[in-house]
């Protein structure tokens, strides 16, 4: 870490966003404000239809604002073209799904690759290698996902969101497919990647899952309602 | 360029990953690409057995005949005249009950002489005066109850020095003389087939033949000659063309042909002798009572119409290849509807609208160029075989053919690839990435 302080992963202000559909207007999100520093770990929660898949892709760089700014690292990503919004996603937000994480018919190791095709890393194969030993699938590069349980599926999808070694790890319902055991497993896995450097946001409506993080903001009908920090 | 390189890999793997399909896909093209190299094979084996059977005939003999140029509607006549000797349309005598349409003989003797004389400075090695009948001839006593024997054959007055023009041999006996032609001596040639159609295995020199009311005595047989289709050395009977001149009553020839030293002085030869005969028959070109005529006038014909019947056979089997590129396009995009989480996977790692484009297009450009390769082998496969039924024809596959049908189906992939790769280039993410 260096001396001064860097900003901070995520600085969202005012952000809404509004979709409309002929004559009605939807209010997906409005006076959205939340800083998200280096290192947290973080669960957006809510009920469907509160927002937070709208916020996800916001976050993601899927999407844009309406209205309000989004800084991401200190700089505004709030309108950016397709393809810098593309080059962004790439280098700095690591993607965990729900469910199809792995492209069909293709091994482990192939899927933890596919961001390096579009985004340049060196030593891609060794950064690979050392992943999946960091997951505990070493033995698993040459499988394909028909052949792997959820949650290791999972446990990959969390090795190629590490891969470009970006500045968020974006999870959205990671957990959503798994049982209690499995999803114990792969969010100790997060709380493990945080403790490493990662910075974490998790979007999901299971309390029990949300209490992995360090900080739980609950959206309700596209504002955010309460945003508590756990203590420890 | 490297990112492109890593697209290309990605693009070979979906390829492998799916081969059942990537086979299927590919099959139209396989056989469109397959269908237009066997018959382009076929049709330049056609062209060149066409060609070479003329080749074969000489390639440089020039060839001056009575009558203006046939026109194209009539250009089945340079067959006949130009190389013919049967002479349907050369026979100027009309044999009284208006029998084939014949066409005045208007060169003459001075004619020849002309062409004789410049021979040298106009690179001409041999020039033979020629005419010719189709004649009823009877063999002399060869019946034992006394019948007199008919039979109907061509009958060609010319020169000794036709056979070297039309590089005739001889099987037995020789040719008749210069001095023969000067004194009108009755004295004939045969050819093989005439040989033994008139006098079986008997030997035919020092016997008769009785040509009209003139009776010839056979000096020589010619060597048998493989037939060209247009006309039949083999079935003809020889004469000094001043004899025939005196037995059928023809004043002039129908034909004079030159032989010239090489093929390159082929054009200025032509050229000279078309001028000299256009001033002595005070002519000019449109009037010419004459006409010239060279192999290679005759190939450029045969040539012409048999590129024009290969085309026509490539263009049938290019609607095999528009409608395999049609194919190649719905299933790309029955792909890219497959394939939406994948795109939507992939842009959400970064992708660019460009880089899935990209992917696509070379996935079709890709398959295509495969299924034209296996094409071509197949369509040489083909057409060898086929071969078997045509004979006389060796397919001839040719690197134009082959380098069009490597060009074709990458431009069929690359056309009917980019509809579909832009389709998957423009989903949004987010939609890609719910699609179920």
């Amino acid at each position: 870490m260096s001396t001064t302080k860097s900003a901070p992963v995520i600085v969202l202000k005012d952000i809404g966003k509004t979709y409309k559909s002929g004559e009605e207007k939807t209010i997906a999100l409005q006076s959205i404000n939340i800083t998200i520093e280096n290192g947290d770990f973080v669960a957006i929660m809510g009920p469907s239809g509160s927002g937070k898949s709208t916020m996800m892709h916001i976050l993601g760089l899927l999407d844009t604002p309406s209205s309000g700014s989004f800084l991401l690292d200190g700089q505004d990503v709030s309108k950016l073209k397709k393809n810098t919004q593309a080059d962004l996603r790439n280098r700095k937000i690591g993607f965990v799904f729900q469910q199809f994480n792995l492209m069909p018919r293709t091994t482990v190791l192939e899927n933890l690759m596919l961001p390096t095709v579009y985004g340049n890393l060196p030593n891609r194969f060794e950064r690979a290698e050392s992943l999946l030993k960091h997951v505990d699938l070493a033995d698993r590069a040459t499988h394909t996902g028909a052949q792997l349980s959820g949650g290791q599926i999972q446990r990959v999808a969390v090795a190629r969101a590490l891969m470009m070694n970006p500045s968020l790890i974006l999870a959205d319902e990671p957990t959503g497919n798994l049982d209690t055991k499995r999803s114990e497993e792969i969010m100790r896995l997060f709380r493990f990647i945080n403790k490493q450097g990662a910075t974490v946001v998790l979007i999901t409506h299971e309390p029990e899952i949300a209490a992995y993080a360090d900080r739980i903001i609950t959206l309700k009908d596209g504002a955010i309602i309460a945003d508590k920090k756990r203590l420890s | 360029m490297k990112r492109t390189f890593r697209i290309f890999a990605q693009s070979l793997r979906a390829i492998g990953r799916n081969k059942g399909r990537s086979f299927l896909t590919m099959l139209g093209i396989i056989i469109g690409i397959a269908s237009v190299i066997a018959l382009v094979a076929i049709g330049n084996g056609a062209s060149n057995s066409i060609t070479g059977r003329l080749t074969s005939l000489g390639t440089n003999i020039i060839t001056i005949r009575s009558g203006a140029a046939p026109t194209g509607a009539n250009s089945g006549g340079v067959f006949g005249a130009g190389l013919g000797g049967g002479g349907q349309k050369m026979v100027r005598i009309d044999n009284g009950n208006g029998g084939p349409k014949t066409v005045e003989a208007t060169l003459t003797a001075d004619d020849l002489k002309a062409v004789k004389d410049n021979a040298k400075s106009w690179n001409l090695t041999n020039v033979a005066g020629y005419t010719s009948s189709n004649s009823e001839l009877t063999l002399h006593d060869k019946d034992s109850s006394g019948n007199a024997q008919t039979a109907r054959m061509a009958v060609s007055g010319t020169e000794p020095s036709y056979f070297d023009i039309q590089s005739l041999t001889f099987a037995s006996g020789k040719s008749f003389t210069d001095a023969d032609v000067t004194s009108s001596n009755k004295v004939a040639v045969l050819g093989s087939q005439a040989a033994t159609d008139l006098f079986g295995t008997d030997n035919p020199i020092g016997q008769t033949i009785k040509l009209e009311d003139d009776t010839y005595t056979i000096v020589g047989v010619l060597t048998s000659k493989e037939e060209s289709g247009f006309n039949n050395a083999n079935r003809q009977v020889y004469v000094p063309y001043t004899s025939a001149q005196s037995t059928y009553s023809l004043a002039n020839l129908s034909t004079i042909y030159a032989k010239a030293t090489d093929e390159k002085s082929i054009a200025t030869s032509k050229t000279d002798i078309n001028n000299k005969l256009l001033s002595l028959h005070g002519k000019t070109d449109k009037t010419a009572d004459f006409s010239i005529s060279t192999p290679d006038d005759l190939l450029n014909t045969v040539k012409q119409s048999t590129s024009v019947f290969t085309t026509l056979l490539a263009g049938v089997a290019s609607i095999s290849l528009v409608v395999g590129g049609i194919g190649i396009m719905n299933i790309m995009l029955v792909a890219v509807s497959e394939r939406t989480r994948e795109i939507g996977l992939r842009k959400a790692l970064g992708a660019r609208t460009r880089d899935i484009l990209q992917q696509f297009v070379f996935e079709s450009v890709l398959l295509c160029l495969a299924g034209g390769l296996i094409g071509i082998a197949v369509g040489a496969l083909t057409a060898a075989n086929l071969s078997r039924f045509l004979s006389g024809i060796t397919p001839v596959v040719s690197m134009d053919s082959v380098i069009l049908a490597v060009g074709v189906s990458t431009l069929v992939g690359l056309v009917f690839g980019i509809y579909p790769a832009a389709k998957a280039a423009r989903l949004n993410p987010i939609d890609a990435l719910r699609y179920e």
